[in-house]
Parts: C-alpha cells; sequence; structure tokens
C-alpha cells in the first residue's frame, strides 16, 4: 500500500514537472504564433488593432536625466511600438552585464556603447547590425550633421550611429582660481598647467585640496596625445604599430610629476575610491580644484541634492604640449546606439532609433547630451544641459567658449587593429606607472612592445 | 531478498532520485564535459558556434606564459598562506572561548557568525569605505594613534592583497568558529577533570588536550578552507577588480575575466580545468596525509 502510494506521489511529481515544462513551451509556442499572425495581419491591414510591439533598450544615462522623458513622449505617440528603457552603468562591470544579458539571449533591440574599442569588441563578437543598408544611408545623409563624415566605421563598414557631439575639456573652481587669482592663458601648456596645479594646492575645510587630478575617465592619463594628433592617436601612420614613443605620449605621463610632489590627487585614492571611472565626486566635494570633463558630466554639477556645492564651475581646453603646437580635437561624435543583430524587431527598433536621433534628441539635453540632428539648436541646448540656475553654477561664458570653438575638430578613428587589446595594455600599464610600479620609460616602453605584439596578432 | 532486488529495478527509488539527476546531468555534468572541449578550443561565446576553432594544446601552453595567469596563481598562494592558519588559530581560540561560560554567549555567537551569512556586496562595499586612505575609518584610527605613514589598502599594490585577507579572514571567522565548537562537544570532559585533578591550567589543558583532540576538525577545515581560498571571487572583483596592477588578480576572477571581458571562452575554460586539477590534486595529497596520522591514533 505504502508502496503504491509512494509511486502515485512521484509519479504526480514527475508529471507537474513536465506540465511545467510543456506550458512554458506551449505558450512560447503560441506567442511565436501570434506574432506571426500580427506581422501577416499588420501587412494586410493596418488598421487591425493587435498588441504593440515590445522594444527594449540599454543604455547608460540614469533613466530620470532624460531618456525615461524620451521613451514617455515616444510611447504616447506611438501605442503600437512600447518602449521599455533600461540602464547600465557604463562600467567594466556595467558593460559586461549587457554583454552577457545579450548573449544570453534577453530581449534588447537597441543599446548604447560609448567607446570605439567596446564598439570593435562588439562588432567582432558578431553582436551589431550592420547598418550599410541604403535606407540607413540616406537617413543620415538627410538628417546627421556632418552626413556621415566623421563615423566610426569598422573593417570599413558602418555599424552604429553616433547620437551625439561631445566636445571635453578641463573643468576648474572658479572660486579657488579667483581666491589665487589665476587666470588660464590661451593656448596654455602642461608647463602652465603645472603651474595653476601648484597654485590651487591647498587646504580647505580641513581636507586637502589637491591642484589638480590628472587621470580621466576609464583610469587613463590626460589625453593629451589625442588632442594634438586626433584620431587614431595610439597608432603610427601606418597603423601597424602603437605609438607611445611620441612625445605627446611622454608628454601625458610626465605629468605624473604633480602627483609624486602632492600636487595631484594620488593614485591610491583614485583607485580605492574607483574615480578613475567617475571623478567628479572628487570636484564636486573640493577636493580637487580641476579636472577633465565632458558635457554628460555637468548633470552631476547641476545635481545640488547628491553633491552640494556653492562654487562656480569654470571650463577651459586641454593643455598642450608646447607653446604653439595646435590641440584643436577636443571633440568626439559619440554615444554609439546600436541595433542587435538578433533583433526580431528590427524595424520598429530602427523607427524609434530615428526618433531618437532626431524629435527626441532634444529630451537628452538634460543630461548633456548635445544632439547630432541637423536641426537642433545648439542654444536651446545649451540652455538646458547648464539648467536653471546656470549662472549660479556656471561660468556660461567659458563654457561657450569651449564647447563652440570653432576651430574644434572631432576625432575620427578609422584603425581598429588591436584596439580593444591595445586599450587595455594601455590601461594596465598607466596603473603600474601612477602608482609608482614602474619607471616612465618601463610604462611607455611597456606600452609599446606589448602593444605592438597585440596590433601584429590582429593584422598578419 | 537481496538477489531478488539486485534483479528487480526499484523504479520508485528511480523515480524519486530521477530529479535530481536529471538537473546534475543538464546543468553540471554536461557543462563539465563541454568545459574540457571547449578548452581544447578558440571559443568567442558571443559568435557562437561558427565563432568556435580546435587549437589543441596552445590555451594551456598560454597559460604558462601569461604572466597575469601567473601572478593569479602567485597571488592564490599568498592568499592561502596568509590567512588559513591565522583563521584557523583565531576560530579554535574563539570557539573555545565561546564553548565556555562568557557574557551573553549566544549573542556573541551570533555576532561571529554574521558576516558569513551577510551578502559579499554589502561586506565589500563596507570595508571599500573602512579601507579608503583618506576618510576611512581604519586609517584615521591609525592617524589617531600616531601612525603617520598609513598603508594605502586597496589603492596601494603591496597593501590590498593583505587589505582583502583581512577581510576574508574576518568572512570566514564565523562558519570555523562553529565547526569548531561542534567539535569541542565532542571531546570527553573526562580529559579535563583528570586534567585538572593532576593540576593543569587552562592554558595547559587548550595545548595538550583541546588541540589534539580537535585534530580531525582543524584537518577538515584547512581542506574546505583552502578550496574554498582558491576560489576567491566576490570580494576581488567587487572591491579591486584584480587591481592595482596584477595585485590581487586571482584565478578565479581572472578566469571570469578572460571569459565575459574579453570573450575567451576556450582560454577561460582551460584554465578552469588547471584550477580543477590544482584543488583535486591538493586534496589527495591531504588525503594521504590524512591516512597517515589517523593511524598515530
Amino acid at each position: 500500500m505504502k508502496k503504491i502510494l509512494s509511486l502515485i506521489l512521484v509519479i504526480v511529481m514527475m508529471c507537474s514537472l513536465l506540465v511545467g515544462c510543456g506550458e512554458q513551451s506551449a505558450s512560447e509556442e503560441t506567442t511565436e504564433k501570434t506574432n506571426q499572425t500580427e506581422k501577416a495581419e499588420n501587412k494586410s491591414n493596418n488598421e487591425t488593432k493587435t498588441e504593440p510591439t515590445k522594444l527594449v533598450v540599454w543604455g547608460g544615462v540614469p533613466a530620470e536625466s532624460g531618456p525615461q522623458d524620451l521613451v514617455d513622449a515616444w510611447n504616447n505617440e506611438n501605442p503600437d511600438i512600447q518602449v521599455e528603457y533600461v540602464r547600465f552603468v557604463n562600467d567594466d562591470t556595467g558593460n559586461t552585464k549587457l554583454d552577457t544579458a545579450i548573449l544570453s539571449g534577453e530581449q534588447i533591440d537597441l543599446f548604447f556603447t560609448y567607446t570605439v574599442d567596446l564598439l570593435k569588441k562588439r562588432v567582432d563578437s558578431g553582436m551589431v547590425e550592420s547598418l550599410e543598408d541604403a535606407k540607413y544611408q540616406d537617413f543620415i545623409k538627410e538628417n546627421i550633421a556632418g552626413e556621415g563624415e566623421g563615423m566610426v566605421l569598422i573593417d570599413d563598414q558602418l555599424y552604429s550611429i553616433p547620437t551625439v557631439r561631445e566636445p571635453f575639456g578641463i573643468m576648474l573652481n572658479k572660486n579657488m582660481l579667483d581666491e589665487k587669482g589665476i587666470t588660464i592663458p590661451d593656448g596654455w601648456t602642461v608647463d602652465d598647467y603645472a603651474d595653476v596645479a601648484k597654485q590651487l594646492t591647498g587646504e580647505k575645510d580641513g581636507h586637502t585640496v589637491y591642484g589638480a587630478n590628472i587621470i580621466q575617465g576609464g583610469g587613463y592619463p590626460l589625453d593629451i596625445p589625442v588632442t594634438i594628433n586626433g584620431g587614431d592617436s595610439y597608432y603610427n601612420e601606418a597603423g601597424n604599430a602603437s605609438n607611445f614613443d611620441t612625445p605627446e605620449f611622454d608628454a601625458s605621463a610626465s605629468l605624473k610629476v604633480l602627483m609624486d610632489e602632492g600636487y595631484a590627487m594620488p593614485y591610491e585614492e583614485i583607485f580605492s575610491r574607483k574615480l578613475q571611472v567617475y571623478a567628479h565626486p572628487a570636484f564636486l566635494s573640493e577636493e580637487v580644484a580641476m579636472t577633465s570633463f565632458s558635457a554628460w558630466m555637468l548633470r552631476y554639477v547641476k545635481d545640488l541634492e547628491n553633491y552640494p556645492h556653492d562654487f562656480v564651475t569654470t571650463f577651459a581646453p586641454y593643455p598642450t604640449t608646447e607653446n604653439g603646437v595646435e590641440n584643436n580635437y577636443q571633440a568626439s561624435l559619440n554615444n554609439y546606439i546600436c541595433m542587435n543583430s538578433n533583433s526580431d524587431e528590427k524595424d520598429a527598433a530602427w523607427e524609434f532609433m530615428k526618433y531618437w536621433l532626431t524629435d527626441g534628441s532634444k529630451y537628452m539635453y538634460k543630461a548633456g547630451k548635445i544632439s547630432v540632428w541637423k536641426e537642433a539648436d545648439p542654444e536651446e541646448a545649451t540652455k538646458v544641459i547648464l539648467g536653471d540656475n546656470a549662472e549660479e553654477l556656471f561660468d556660461v561664458e567659458a563654457y561657450k567658449a569651449v564647447i563652440f570653438n570653432p576651430d574644434l575638430e572631432y576625432i575620427v578613428d578609422t584603425i581598429t587593429a588591436g584596439y580593444p587589446q591595445l586599450k587595455e595594455i594601455y590601461k594596465e600599464e598607466s596603473e603600474m606607472y601612477f602608482l609608482g610600479e614602474t619607471t616612465k620609460e618601463e610604462y611607455l616602453k611597456n606600452s609599446k612592445e606589448r602593444s605592438d605584439k597585440a596590433i601584429q596578432a590582429e593584422i598578419k | 531478498m537481496a538477489s531478488k532486488n539486485k534483479k528487480k529495478i526499484n523504479w520508485t527509488a528511480v523515480l524519486f532520485i530521477a530529479p535530481n539527476y536529471i538537473g546534475f546531468i543538464i546543468f553540471i555534468l554536461f557543462p563539465v564535459l563541454f568545459s574540457l572541449f571547449v578548452s581544447f578550443t578558440d571559443f568567442n561565446i558571443f559568435k557562437g558556434f561558427e565563432g568556435m576553432s580546435f587549437v589543441g594544446f596552445e590555451n594551456f601552453i598560454r597559460m604558462f606564459t601569461d604572466e597575469w595567469f601567473l601572478a593569479a596563481v602567485k597571488n592564490n598562494l599568498l592568499f592561502i598562506i596568509g590567512t588559513i592558519p591565522i583563521l584557523i588559530i583565531l576560530s579554535m581560540i574563539i570557539a573555545t572561548i565561546l564553548n565556555n561560560k562568557v557574557y551573553c554567549k549566544n549573542f556573541m555567537r551570533a555576532l561571529v557568525f554574521i558576516p558569513y551569512i551577510s551578502s559579499v556586496v554589502a561586506i565589500s562595499v563596507v570595508w571599500m569605505k573602512l579601507y579608503n586612505p583618506s576618510q576611512g575609518q581604519i586609517n584615521q584610527l591609525l592617524m589617531a594613534i600616531g601612525i603617520e605613514n598609513t598603508p594605502g589598502w586597496l589603492g596601494s599594490v603591496d597593501w590590498a592583497l593583505p587589505a582583502l585577507m583581512i577581510v576574508s579572514i574576518w568572512m570566514g571567522l564565523g562558519y570555523n568558529t562553529v565547526v569548531y565548537m561542534a567539535g569541542l562537544q565532542g571531546i570527553n570532559k573526562a580529559l579535563y577533570e583528570s586534567a585538572q585533578i593532576d593540576g593543569a591550567n587552562s592554558v595547559q589543558m587548550f595545548r595538550h588536550i583541546t588541540v589534539p583532540m580537535l585534530s580531525s576538525t582543524t584537518f577538515f577545515l584547512m581542506i574546505t578552507n583552502i578550496i574554498g581560498s582558491f576560489q576567491t571571487f566576490g570580494t576581488v572583483n567587487i572591491m579591486t577588480g584584480g587591481g592595482p596592477g596584477k595585485a590581487t588578480t586571482v584565478i578565479a576572477q581572472y578566469i571570469y575575466k578572460a571569459g565575459f571581458r574579453y570573450h575567451e571562452m576556450g582560454y577561460a575554460a582551460s584554465m578552469a580545468w588547471i584550477l580543477l586539477i590544482g584543488i583535486f590534486s591538493i586534496t589527495l595529497i591531504q588525503w594521504k596525509i590524512q591516512k597517515r596520522f589517523e593511524n598515530n591514533f
């Protein structure tokens, strides 16, 4: 009796297990069917009411800083295509999360990539849909400033459209400058920069104020080479070796003296607080007087709730190596919107992508994103980017001078052989150097040798 | 009876264990065997099977010239040397104290055990705050007692690994203490009583009764701790990401980095297999040693 009872019990358990699986696949089948019928119906009769198509977009900007407004506006106008925005933090962990989510087949129709090395990696992995088709090209010609000029191609193909124009530079604590009576000279050099850093170093409310933070986003030294040489600054002319033995990289590396002498925030502090990814907390709490910035960072300057401060932020371009050396490459086309090559809703995704690039782009001003749309109004963008109490928080004139500098040129990367590896190597070696583990000579030599090897491996 | 059962398959039993076995085959056995296959290939998981090519032992050869992997192995060994002896000694002492009559015994036991069951992420975030070189409580305490050259902790090449070791010891203490307390329950009270009659003090009793009687527990903890130590991942990945430089790169974290950051699944799988072989052989050696000292009793 007992045996029979237990047998029945087991069979029931097994059945429930199987039913569980069966139900799922059955429901999947039906959704597939409905999708198919939906599409068929859509084709035959556009007026038939059907379930709305769902799109998922992953981006690095916090939803409340603009993307949610953009998505809400779209969803109101387009009841048949409903979009959901998911934010990932644009750091190593966040990007890995995005990669694995795509890999696992989670629905992600569009996603953002913020650096060329990651874009290259994603294209190489087949995650990104090619945009070589005429409909994409026509749209770009018609709507995007520059008409496709300056867009990053991977292996001669277009995979993504940059959504923003992103000038960058140095942001400084104006109150501290005024206190010391410092003015930033036009066309300043790294020596001027070092002087200013020294003068700005001091103490405030019992804590040290470092004159400068010489590390910029991602854990690299101030990227002086790119401002002088523009795109492909990591590569030599022929594109078959790296460029770490040039004076420009030497200039970037030489700034470490400031760290050694206590005028720049030590790397140990930066690393243990993860300031190499987002440096604004140290600037806004007045621990450093100047740091590199990109327009998107200004959304944190405006955020007085999380970063209370009562000083004015002013702006300057990057310093150059020597008097007279031009360094106009201080802007890039960035925030690459990519279509997942495995998306089931590519047509809908393209519709939404067009919206993000044109009418929707104004919602992103709040996040500090200057649109690439031909019809976008830069004045309006500036107004929204700097916020309501612009005069209290920013040196508006200096901002305009840096952002709308007529000489500004865009950085365009064309060589991408071994780029992800090269960036990784440069980051590792920079870390060791700024922590005092290697000398400047070893640092640049190691970076060059290791990168050259990586480039050779890719082009052989 | 026995011979009858041998021939007849007991379907009830089979059905009872089937769900577990199906799960085991799908989620463990197959992935393990598949990873062995993958370890001989160059496999970018994002490209699927089209991106897979057979490379023989290339991954395994590369490992022994990869300075990052070698650094990871070295760090793992340092980690074991730096944490396990301290962990064992400390937890044995704490267990002995908690086993005797102390104030708020149960509360203290719970207190010691809490880190073990807390989320690694929460622990890491809290310790990162504590370790902050200029504003962290640890360095402020050190400065308050007059130490000027305070360590840079997580941001320093020399101090990052010790900092992680401290966290690891703190986390592991609870579990080890509980196991030791169970071991202490098993010691015959008569031993202590007779030692007392002979005039032994508590230190002598600890040294000559508690420590030797706990040796099998100690052995068990040694094995599990070493295995656990090889798998250190969470704290490293959150607190330092393997840096600064190579200072805190450990094998498990490097495997993750190779697989998911560099998309080199083949290389990652081959490192995972080397790690498995390493742990397995250490365990084998330990079993051999245990057999020998078991005979001594």
